[in-house]
């Protein structure tokens, strides 16, 4: 698939929600650059970053979306929910608070998105398990009821950060699959590039700045 | 602090510019007079900064006094960059003392030479006069006892500032230390800010504000600009909460790029790449997150100056600069540059940028006109979402009540429906009682059936036969014949039945097996088959005894007949008959021996004849029986059709019941769902409300810390009025001393005048003596009067 200007075949959008200081910034950092940002500056509005996985054979251009965590900005983010496929939806394990939000962030995500989005929450600083606030089971239980993907992960020490970010990527491509997530509709997050040649794009994957997470 | 923000930002190159700019020379040219004045500033600055040195290097915030004047602020400044390296230039040096003079006389500059001072201001402020002309553009005024007042306060948003406090340019050399002094004082002024303006609170981007303010100056002046630039310059509305003002900005920016890059603004929309994408963040944190330091510094001086026009001029010039790359870039790549390249082009050569912002006009009514358009638009969306909303919550609504009505209705069904299966749990049971009651019926009916025959029977029994004449001899030997026949017939009849019988009572007995349903209608049919039969048996009885008498009445004529004719020969007469044939006597006697013989016949006959009536009856028996039985096997079969087809349908209607049941089964479940669906939004609702009601607490908490301040101030302000009670007391006493003060002098007074008095004796012995000492004592008493009097006042204040 790597005929034409475009050496991979979909792109998925992506948008990372969750509280102030949760790590949103930091996830997105870990899995696109695989290292850990500890002096990040705090997130204005929306920040983006992007990267090319391979599910079943076929090259994907994530494009992920990271966004400010305070609650007044949700009326600037709301409207990059729009034609998410994927939404990782983020919380602190160390603070109850942002586990407590995240019905809120539900239901903005799934009112605004369309329902093939596959939402998987994160319980990221896995790495600080002796602050530990909330557990496992309890996360697991919230996941299973909402039938939302979960993982706890560590943005510091790169647990299961790729695992997140792919098996959302999976899920996907499964629905894609399966047809019941339809290309031609705006809405659907994802976009099919054929093979045909189109306006010669400078950025290869390769060539990827340093994203300003 | 100071010293630190020299280090990390090399003196821009600004000053040696403004000297090129032919415009700016002729209007910044000094008087001489001014020139020796400043030069003594200088002087006096430089002995201050030496001063300050050698007073107070280790803690470098103290070199300002908080409340110092503007000149003491001034004067630290330039010392430290005397300080630094990088000596000034003779060109910066009037740059900077033309600064110094309008940082000086600022209120009078500022009226005298509004328009200068712009454009100098847009050259560029001197780094070492930020931290004043900052202050002084923006009007602000510190407050030291607001401030500190503040610092102690405990704030709501204190969590969520620290959160971001460490994440507040992060790289730079003054923020970097965890809980170093840049850090707290950032701390410091949010906290300050976020109680000085609960509404706003605590909004994040706000931070690199504050931050560029502190590179500059020091926390209460930072405070105190912040809330300037808050309050006069759109960016409080821009960080409320609602943030509604930073749409209106998009909303305007959008605008101006259509109207100024109409080529950008459409590849923007064809790469559905909206403003807010890239803008939010430069009207948020006024570019201090997009670009440089040094450049960043520009723009706000330029901002503190003109206001947020500014930023939107910015914002097109930095889209100018960049249009010819963007316009051959994808989305992803159009955010890229916008945050790296473009960014650079701009620091490359910031003169020439300031410069291509300058010359952006932008038309006041123009964006006023944008605001209402904007609003208007607002207020449509608005509109739209409530009326979309509305539509909602009804059609929500309703669906709710008509869920409670379904479920209401379920419920009603499901009670009737068990209300009925008891019904008809009762009527089956009934059924079977009353089929167990006609068993019993029908089996004493057998009963009695069984003993009406066994009576038929015995009334059969009793008969007998006699008599028949000579000529009926033959007849009678004839009907013999014929009624043995008939005999066998009837025998080998009977034999068939007994069978049929059998096979009938067995299939009865198979059918009896079988639970046997009973009913009203039946019981009645059978009960007239029984009659019917009874009546039948009665009427064959009837028959019978008549036969019987008949037979008896022909058997006693028969008898009287032959007593009258011959008395009964005896049998052993009859061999003797044919021996004498010829003779009367003879055939008397063969008559008497052939009467015997016709006697013995008839006998016979009788006793044939009379088997033949059992036999008749048997048979008439036991073709009632095998009616009756038969009448009973259809019963028993109808009574079998009927109770299946009841089975069926109970069963039919238990299936129905089965299949209600599960349909409520399921809607039960299904509002289960809704309830545990509820009972989960109940619960998120329940623990909203125990978060705010958490808040609530922290609040009163911080409210009551709030009251026991005061009742501490209280206290206080009591005591300083017992104080100031003393306080007059002891002026009271001050009073009364004066009073003995003014009365001693009076005494002098008093008694110079007496002593004067006595020389003008000594003078005129002329004038009598006595008078003088009359009036010599009259002023004694007076001053003894008034001193006692003074010494009264004295005990009673003491």
């Amino acid at each position: 698939m790597t005929s034409g200007p475009y050496n991979y075949s979909y792109i998925f959008k992506y948008i990372i929600i969750g509280d102030m200081g949760v790590g949103k910034s930091c996830l997105l950092h870990q899995f696109t650059e695989k290292k850990f940002m500890a002096d990040c500056p705090h997130t204005i509005g929306v920040e983006f970053g992007t990267r090319i996985i391979e599910v079943a054979g076929q090259k994907i251009k994530l494009q992920i979306w990271d966004t400010a965590g305070q609650e007044r900005f949700r009326a600037v983010t709301r409207s990059y929910y729009r034609g998410a496929a994927g939404a990782l939806m983020v919380y602190d394990i160390t603070r109850r608070s942002t586990y407590n939000h995240l019905s809120s962030w539900l239901t903005d995500t799934r009112n605004l998105t369309n329902p093939s989005t596959v939402i998987f929450l994160i319980g990221n600083k896995s790495d600080l398990d002796g602050q530990r606030d909330v557990t496992y089971e309890e996360a697991k239980q919230f996941a299973d009821e909402n039938g939302l993907m979960f993982v706890e992960a560590s943005a510091k020490t790169g647990q299961n950060v790729e695992e997140a970010f792919l098996e959302t990527a999976k899920k996907i491509y499964q629905s894609i699959q399966d047809g019941r997530l339809d290309l031609n509709a705006a809405e659907s997050g994802v976009q099919h590039k054929p093979a045909a040649p189109g306006r010669p794009l400078a950025a290869p994957p390769a060539h990827r700045d340093n994203c300003a997470c | 602090m100071e010293a630190n923000v020299v280090t990390t930002q090399p003196p821009t190159p600004t000053a040696q510019r403004i000297l090129t700019d032919p415009n700016l020379v002729s209007d910044g040219e000094i008087p001489t007079p001014e020139r020796a004045l400043l030069q003594k500033l200088e002087i006096e600055n430089k002995r201050i900064a030496e001063d300050a040195k050698a007073h107070c290097l280790p803690k470098p915030d103290k070199m300002h006094s908080r409340k110092g004047s503007d000149t003491s602020v001034i004067s630290v400044t330039s010392a430290t960059s005397n300080d630094s390296e990088t000596r000034p230039t003779p060109v910066e040096e009037d740059l900077w003392s033309l600064w110094g003079r309008i940082v000086i006389n600022w209120d009078s500059e500022c009226r005298r030479r509004k328009h200068f001072i712009r454009d100098l201001v847009r050259q560029g402020v001197p780094h070492h006069f930020r931290g004043m002309v900052w202050q002084l553009l923006a009007g602000a005024k510190a407050s030291d006892k607001l401030y500190s007042s503040y610092i102690k306060e405990k704030s709501a948003c204190e969590k969520m500032i620290r959160r971001d406090i460490a994440r507040t340019y992060p790289e730079h050399e003054f923020f970097k230390k965890k809980d170093g002094l840049g850090q707290e004082s950032l701390f410091n002024v949010m906290k300050a800010y976020s109680l000085h303006d609960r509404e706003v609170g605590y909004c994040q981007g706000s931070g690199f504000i504050v931050g560029l303010l502190l590179m500059q100056m020091p926390e209460e002046e930072a405070f105190a600009v912040l809330v300037t630039i808050m309050q006069q310059h759109r960016m409080r509305d821009m960080l409320k909460p609602s943030m509604a003002e930073l749409g209106l900005c998009m909303f305007q920016l959008e605008n101006l790029v259509q109207e100024f890059l109409p080529e950008l603004h459409y590849h923007f929309q064809s790469q559905s790449f909206a403003t807010s994408i890239y803008a939010s963040s430069w009207f948020l944190t006024l570019f201090t997150t997009t670009l440089s330091l040094p450049l960043a510094c520009r723009i706000m001086d330029v901002f503190l100056s003109e206001g947020i026009e500014v930023v939107f001029k910015v914002a097109l010039a930095l889209l100018t600069l960049g249009k010819e790359e963007l316009l051959s870039l994808d989305m992803e790549n159009i955010l890229k540059y916008l945050q790296k390249e473009l960014p650079a082009k701009a620091d490359a050569n910031q003169d020439e940028f300031m410069k291509l912002v300058f010359s952006i006009t932008s038309n006041q009514k123009k964006m006023k006109k944008l605001e209402k358009n904007c609003l208007r638009e607002e207020n449509r969306l608005l509109k739209q979402r409530v009326e979309l909303q509305e539509k909602e919550c009804s059609a929500l609504a309703e669906r709710l009540v008509k869920g409670q009505v379904d479920r209401a209705e379920g419920e009603e069904e499901t009670y009737a429906l068990e209300k009925e299966v008891q019904a008809l749990r009762r009527a089956n049971m009934d059924a079977q009682q009353r089929l167990a009651v006609a068993q019993d019926e029908i089996r004493s009916l057998e009963m009695t059936i069984a003993e009406k025959n066994s009576r038929q029977s015995s009334l059969e029994g009793v008969e007998k036969n006699n008599a028949k004449e000579d000529e009926l001899a033959r007849c009678l030997q004839r009907e013999l014949v014929r009624a043995r026949l008939h005999a066998a017939e009837r025998e080998a009849a009977e034999r068939e039945l007994l069978e049929r019988i059998t096979l009938l009572e067995n299939e009865n007995k198979s059918l009896r097996k079988q639970r046997v349903d009973n009913n009203v209608a039946h019981l009645q049919d059978e009960l007239i088959a029984v009659k019917l039969r009874e009546a039948e048996a009665n009427l064959s009885l009837k028959e019978l005894g008549q036969r019987v008498t008949e037979l008896s009445d022909a058997w006693k004529r028969h008898l009287q007949e032959h007593q009258q004719v011959i008395p009964p020969p005896s049998p052993v007469h009859s061999k003797v008959v044919l021996d004498i044939m010829a003779t009367p006597k003879r055939l008397l006697r063969a008559w008497e021996g052939r009467s015997a013989e016709t006697q013995k016949l008839e006998e016979e006959l009788m006793s044939t004849k009379i088997r033949e009536v059992e036999a008749l009856t048997e048979l008439k028996e036991l073709r009632l029986k095998v009616m009756e039985l038969e009448a009973q096997v259809q019963v028993s079969t109808n009574q079998l059709k009927r109770q299946d087809e009841e089975t069926r349908l109970l069963r039919d209607s238990l299936d129905a019941a089965l299949q209600r049941e599960r349909a409520l089964q399921v809607r039960q479940k299904e509002f289960q769902h809704k309830y545990s669906d509820l009972e989960s939004k109940a619960k998120y609702d329940s623990m909203q409300a125990n978060i705010r009601n958490m808040e609530d607490a922290q609040r009163i908490a911080e409210l009551e810390t709030e009251v026991s301040e005061y009742k501490m101030k209280n206290v206080m302000m009591a005591t300083e009025g017992e104080l100031r009670i003393n306080a007059d007391d002891s002026e009271r006493v001050r009073e009364m001393q004066e009073q003995i003060a003014e009365l001693r002098a009076e005494i002098m007074r008093l008694e110079a005048w007496k002593a004067r008095a006595l020389g003008r004796t000594q003078i005129s012995r002329a004038v009598s003596l006595e008078d003088d000492l009359e009036e010599d004592d009259k002023l004694k008493l007076i001053l003894r009067r008034e001193s006692t009097a003074s010494l009264d006042l004295m005990r009673k204040t003491t």
